[in-house]
């Protein structure tokens, strides 16, 4: 081995790096690396619940076709599944498997199992669990939204949360960009009288307008829960393997909530404080290679708690 | 509280950027040849960390980690390219300078010899790459196999090689098609190039 080339080989490198333009690097600097998205999952706590160290969140969000008419169809008692509707559950399960991986070695890879499925009308939330893993699934006509997290062994307890946009998944004349946008605020999180933890999150979508997603663990003796909502409403949630959904139109909160077991109906009081402000969000930029969108939302105050603070996560 | 760990995590991650853009971006010159290529590959490797930063943070070298990111997509892009670069190699010359090259010659900052920047234009990828983090980044042999993810004994036999490579490349008795023998020294037993998790 030469030295004398290695030496020319140290100063050939040296001077060709020097004539890197400073503003190439400068181009770099300014970009925007973060997918900003913020939202505090229920399966944060659940994942507290059983001992994980690490869990972070990817919503995803499929735009299928046109909008249609907001949530109609949608109504206060479930219908009956024992399991999703194949429809439904082909595009959950698409959704999902196009996500990155969140952790390296992740066992998030499916296959996906769905434990409880609510259907109301055209629309259908599933929660489903991979291991120890868990995503919500809400599917519509026109839109596809999940949001997964993952948990993996760790030292310390971590959480991060990115927006996957996914582009049309196929058919002619299908515009993803229609009613592509959704905004998510969570409303708080409360564990109350049989109701091991319970979240409460708005989002709003372009076309459709918001709704509610109102989703918890529960204790195995409970076999109904139904939500009072601040306007009066009673909604009756999905229960199923320990788990509760339910969802409306609108942004209501739940006030309280209807606790069925073996005992009797157990009215305990849920108070979620509204969000702090309305969600605005702003256009996202495509994804790129990396699926990996960027989106120009703003972020709601903090307000320094892990069970209150609302979040803003915004994909278009 | 998690959510101001996660702003803390992103004020970390804009410092970090700001502290070794330059540095990767020089690297991944080095290892592309080109500077638009480079742009785009420590961008795609930016990404990539920003995803993972909330653990990458919390490692005792980040900026290894994003060396490791960063040399990994540069080495699979080149996979990806080789058959096609082959067929650029046959009908065209082994080495044409770019025009940030030749601006850079132009303002006397390029002083090695024509013929060195021109062997190494012509250097696989992986042995290349060896070669910046052995002579560029000075980084011993048990690193370099660590961020190429072989053993230490193919860091020495690609240098050696591409060392090698490079003398009969400058030297007089070079073979005028020489620069049709492209083969990248991949590792094709083993080895297998990953995007390395933040874990790892």
């Amino acid at each position: 081995m030469s030295l004398d080339l290695e030496a020319e080989l140290t100063k050939a490198f040296a001077a060709r790096a020097s004539a890197v333009p400073p503003d190439a690097a400068a181009r770099l600097r300014a970009v925007d690396y973060h997918p900003r998205t913020r939202r505090v999952s229920p399966r944060f706590t659940v994942g507290a619940l059983t001992g994980a160290a690490a869990v972070g969140t990817v919503i995803s969000v499929a735009v299928l076709g046109s909008a249609q008419a907001a949530f109609a169809g949608w109504s206060a008692t479930p219908m009956p599944a024992a399991s999703p509707p194949a429809a439904a559950n082909a595009n959950c399960q698409a959704s999902l498997a196009s996500m990155p991986a969140l952790f390296s070695g992740s066992n998030d890879t499916g296959p996906w199992a769905p434990v409880a499925t609510d259907v109301r009308g055209p629309y259908t939330v599933v929660i489903y669990q991979d291991n120890g893993d868990v995503a919500t699934c809400f599917a519509g006509p026109s839109f596809t939204v999940v949001n997964h997290s993952a948990t993996s062994d760790g030292g310390s307890t971590r959480q991060f949360s990115s927006t996957v946009q996914r582009s049309n998944v196929g058919g002619s004349g299908q515009n993803p960009a229609s009613g592509g946008g959704f905004t998510s605020v969570e409303g708080g999180r409360v564990a109350s009288g049989g109701v091991q933890a319970m979240s409460v999150e708005h989002f709003f979508m372009t076309n459709d307008g918001p709704y509610t997603l109102v989703e918890g663990q529960i204790d195995s003796g409970i076999t109904g829960v139904t939500l009072v909502r601040s306007d009066g409403v009673a909604v009756e949630a999905t229960t199923a393997a320990g788990w509760f959904v339910a969802w409306w139109p609108g942004d209501q909160n739940v006030t309280s909530g209807q606790i069925t077991s073996a005992s009797g109906v157990t009215t305990v009081p849920l108070p979620f404080s509204p969000p702090a402000s309305a969600p605005s969000g702003g256009p996202c930029t495509p994804p790129t290679t990396s699926t990996v969108g960027s989106c120009g939302g703003s972020t709601v105050p903090q307000t320094g708690g892990s069970s209150s603070s609302p979040s803003t996560n915004v994909a278009g | 509280m998690p959510r101001v760990a996660h702003r803390q995590g992103r004020g970390d991650f804009e410092q970090f950027v700001a502290g070794c853009a330059d540095d990767l971006l020089r690297t991944a010159y080095l290892v592309v040849w080109d500077l638009a290529g480079a742009e785009d590959l420590v961008q795609e490797s930016l990404f990539r960390i920003a995803r993972r930063w909330p653990r990458v943070r919390l490692m005792e070298h980040p900026a290894a980690y994003a060396r490791r990111v960063l040399f990994n997509l540069a080495l699979d892009d080149a996979k990806r390219r080789y058959r096609h670069r082959s067929e650029l190699v046959r009908s065209g010359p082994p080495h044409e300078e770019r025009a940030d090259e030749a601006a850079a010659r132009a303002l006397g900052l390029v002083e090695a010899t024509p013929e060195l920047v021109g062997a190494l234009a012509e250097l696989a990828p992986r042995q290349r790459a060896t070669l910046v983090l052995r002579y560029f980044e000075d980084l011993p042999e048990t690193q370099v196999a660590a961020i190429l993810g072989c053993s230490v004994g193919t860091v020495k036999s690609t240098t050696s090689r591409a060392l090698e490579r490079l003398r009969q490349k400058m030297g007089p008795g070079r073979p005028e098609n020489e620069h049709l023998d492209l083969q990248p020294v991949y590792e094709t037993k083993g080895a297998q190039h990953h995007e390395p998790g933040p874990g790892s």
